[in-house]
């Protein structure tokens, strides 16, 4: 390792080099101005207001009132809100993981196979992404109705003993919620890592073939590796939507059947809105937070070792 | 060497979880100040006079509205009515904004309850309308216990008691819709008077292959109307307005209560309830119900005139929700929500004006003859429903709705008794039905929302 010296300026010069870096700093921190500005007051300063309400007991209206951890401990001795929290963690098996994985086996798929159209395809799975969660959810809604086409298409296949009301059972509603987010998804997570495919060296592809590698040694051996980046992406921006899912829950099953499918974001509504308790709503608002910056933190960490 | 592009791509997922981080907290962020106080001047005058409303589920209720503001302008030259209509959940969504800044409608619906209007009272966001009730005589065009709904102590605390706040100008109530068709296959010629008759019919059906009750709990509505339609049936009028009101030390841990819980868990055990309740919400029950799956269903009047073809609704009735002794006439209802002022509204009084005009004897008559229960009874109500030529249980709605105005006692849905009640009943109901929860669980778990809110108000 080497320790590279500095370069010998005359005092003038170093002046000159340093007001001419102030004024750049000043004209660079002037483009960044009008954002900076927004994004402090729209989102920093209510954050930060957030924080301060989670430590106080407020109803919207009358003057705050102090209450210390009191609604942090609230939230926790409550059971359920850690089953709310333990239902965002399975969606996030379905949100990040499933969708993911089968995102993986189709950019391995398309990588291998020569498909025509295939800007069409890949628009047409990007599709669920652009329409808006609550028409989604309204549509699914529709779809996996006890006498809709999903239980439809059951009974005509001779699974009737398999048709449910798919969003009002306690067993499958969790998952439901779950398969909807993974097909929302899908398609932002395969758009991503196709382009990460596409930035690939055909020559490593060459490489492998000439070393006798398969389609399936050449995903792992060369695919995989180099969409790391991507897949870190994807994972993160997962993980945000199944902790902070909130319109699919409320269009969908509002929390229910019983409480098989009440998530954080849809308590703190709750509480917000309709109890009225503002400083329970901000506290937890202010721990989903926290979650989501533990769990991306987890997954950035093998990134930022590499 | 070091290695910019990392960096590069570290600041880049900086960003990405700042904005995580963001949006995670948007929903928990609140604006408005909780320091705010407001003053009012009382003017009157012309100008635009801006009206908000919850109604924009209601388009029959809304159509009379539109009429009425037309006359209200021809009425009052100078004045335009600008008309907003939100859904119910938007209005109850930023009215606490809308009331505590500086620029809130001249007129607008605000919802009952503790975490609602009581809140808003405490705060001193509403009008008092206690001096225009005595001089435009709104004290004495209600009965007292449509009035008592809209009451609340200064500081938000006791519900039933106090200042006049509001004025409803419709009404709405709970009831069993029957299919007689079904009915008269199972040779039942007469609406369950009692709750005895009601689960013998609904055992009939249940034997003959039919749907006894068609239900659904996705959005927890049905299991509130229940629960409090049970509990009126049960312990009468006095049992729901003590919950409601915290009167008599009420609790849900009471005999009554238990009686409710055991039967509704009863009922899902006979398998009373339509296959799949659990993934029905309000509207596609009653969906179902018009397509002609049920004996009886529970519904709101706000519902009628119901949808579907003639064909499909002539065989429908609404009738009350029977009791256990069949004696009096209840039923859960209570008026709209009920019509405010903001006390930084401009216009006071012009919009105390509106107001009254909308709960005139006037405005009853054309939303009588729109469907809708006006709460001043027009002189000759029998007539105004025949003219208006609307169908079977529309007709039923009015006229048992206009009884129970009149005659009968209208009792306030249990869930107002404290903000976490509709939520906990909602998760509850489906609970019980399960097996997670018991009957007992179940009103402990009412109990656990209800109980502390209750002492919480009286310790101040």
């Amino acid at each position: 390792m080497t320790v590279a010296s500095r370069p010998v300026q005359s005092n003038g010069a170093g002046v000159a080099a340093r007001k001419q870096h102030r004024s750049n700093a000043l004209v660079g921190l002037g483009y960044l101005a009008p954002a900076l500005i927004f994004y402090g007051l729209f989102l920093i300063l209510p954050f930060l207001h957030s924080i301060y309400l989670s430590f106080c007991a407020w109803d919207g209206i009358s003057p705050s009132r102090w209450v210390g951890l009191d609604n942090y401990r609230a939230i926790l001795e409550s059971s359920q809100n850690r089953v709310a929290f333990g239902h965002a963690f399975v969606l996030i098996g379905f949100y990040a993981l499933l969708t993911t994985a089968l995102a993986l086996v189709l950019v391995g798929v398309i990588g291998s196979t020569r498909i025509r159209g295939l800007t069409i395809f890949r628009a047409a799975l990007f599709l669920p992404y652009v329409i808006a969660p609550v028409v989604t959810g309204v549509a699914w809604r529709w779809l996996l109705a006890p006498d809709g086409p999903v239980n439809s298409l059951l009974r005509a296949v001779g699974l009737g003993s398999w048709t449910r009301g798919w969003l009002g059972d306690f067993t499958w509603a969790l998952p439901s919620v779950g398969l909807i987010g993974t097909w929302m998804l899908l398609g932002l997570a395969l758009v991503l890592l196709i382009s990460g495919v596409q930035r690939i060296p055909v020559e490593l592809y060459e490489a492998a073939r000439m070393d006798g590698a398969g389609p399936v040694r050449e995903f792992f051996a060369v695919t995989l590796p180099s969409i790391r980046n991507e897949i870190t992406v994807v994972m993160v921006l997962a993980v945000t939507a199944a902790l902070r899912n909130f319109d699919l829950i409320y269009v969908t099953t509002q929390g229910g059947p019983g409480s098989s499918t009440e998530v954080p974001s849809f308590l703190v509504y709750q509480k917000a809105f309709f109890v009225g308790d503002l400083g329970v709503a901000s506290a937890m608002g202010v721990l989903l937070t926290l979650v989501i910056l533990m769990l991306t933190m987890l997954i950035l960490r093998p990134w930022r070792k590499g | 060497m070091p290695n910019r592009h990392p960096k590069g791509r570290r600041t880049r997922f900086t960003a990405l979880l700042a904005t995580a981080v963001a949006v995670a907290v948007t929903a928990s962020a609140c604006s408005s100040s909780p320091d705010d106080k407001g003053s009012a001047d009382g003017g009157g005058g012309g100008g635009t006079l801006v009206v908000q409303s919850g109604l924009a589920n209601s388009p029959g209720i809304l159509a009379v509205y539109q009429k009425l503001n037309k006359q209200f302008e021809d009425e009052n030259p100078g004045v335009k009515i600008d008309f907003v209509a939100k859904s119910f959940d938007d209005l109850a969504s930023v009215a606490k904004l809308q009331l505590s800044g500086t620029n809130p409608p001249d007129v607008t619906q605000v919802n009952r309850g503790y975490q609602a209007m009581g809140a808003f009272v405490k705060g001193g966001l509403l009008t008092n309308m206690d001096d225009y009730s005595k001089k435009l005589g709104w004290d004495t065009r209600q009965t007292a216990s449509q009035l008592q709904l809209n009451r609340f102590s200064t500081d938000g605390k006791l519900m039933g008691e106090g200042p006049l706040w509001g004025m409803s100008a419709t009404t709405a109530w709970i009831g069993l819709l029957m299919n007689t068709e079904i009915a008269e296959k199972l040779g039942i010629t007469e609406p369950p008077k009692t709750i005895a008759e009601l689960e013998d019919q609904m055992q009939r059906a249940k034997a003959a292959g039919e749907v006894p009750m068609q239900f659904g709990s996705a959005n927890g509505e049905l299991a509130a109307w229940l629960l409090s339609e049970l509990l009126l049936a049960k312990g009468g009028p006095q049992a729901v307005q003590d919950l409601v009101f915290h009167h008599s030390n009420a609790t849900f841990t009471s005999e009554t209560a238990a009686w409710a819980a055991k039967t509704m868990k009863s009922w899902g055990d006979k398998g009373y309830y339509a296959p799949n309740w659990t993934a029905y919400k309000t509207d596609q029950v009653l969906a179902n119900f018009i397509s002609g799956k049920g004996l009886f269903s529970l519904t709101s009047s706000r519902f009628t005139p119901l949808k579907g073809t003639p064909e499909q609704t002539k065989k429908l009735r609404m009738v009350f929700f029977p009791s256990v002794s069949g004696q009096g006439i209840a039923a859960v209802g209570a008026g709209d929500i009920p019509w405010t002022i903001p006390v930084k509204a401009k216009k006071k009084d012009l919009s105390a004006k509106y107001i009254d005009f909308v709960t005139s004897q006037k405005a009853a008559e054309q939303f009588l003859a729109g469907g809708a229960i006006p709460s001043k009874p027009p002189a000759d109500a029998e007539s105004a429903i025949t003219a208006a030529n609307l169908p079977v249980p529309s007709q039923d709605a009015l006229r048992n709705g206009l009884k129970l105005v009149g005659e009968g006692t209208p009792v306030p849905y249990v869930d107002w008794g404290a903000p976490e009640l509709y939520p906990t009943i909602s998760r509850t109901f489906d609970q019980l039905m399960s097996g997670a929860l018991s009957p007992e669980g179940l009103l402990g778990e009412l109990q656990k929302s209800y109980g502390p809110f209750v002492e919480s108000l009286e310790k101040g």
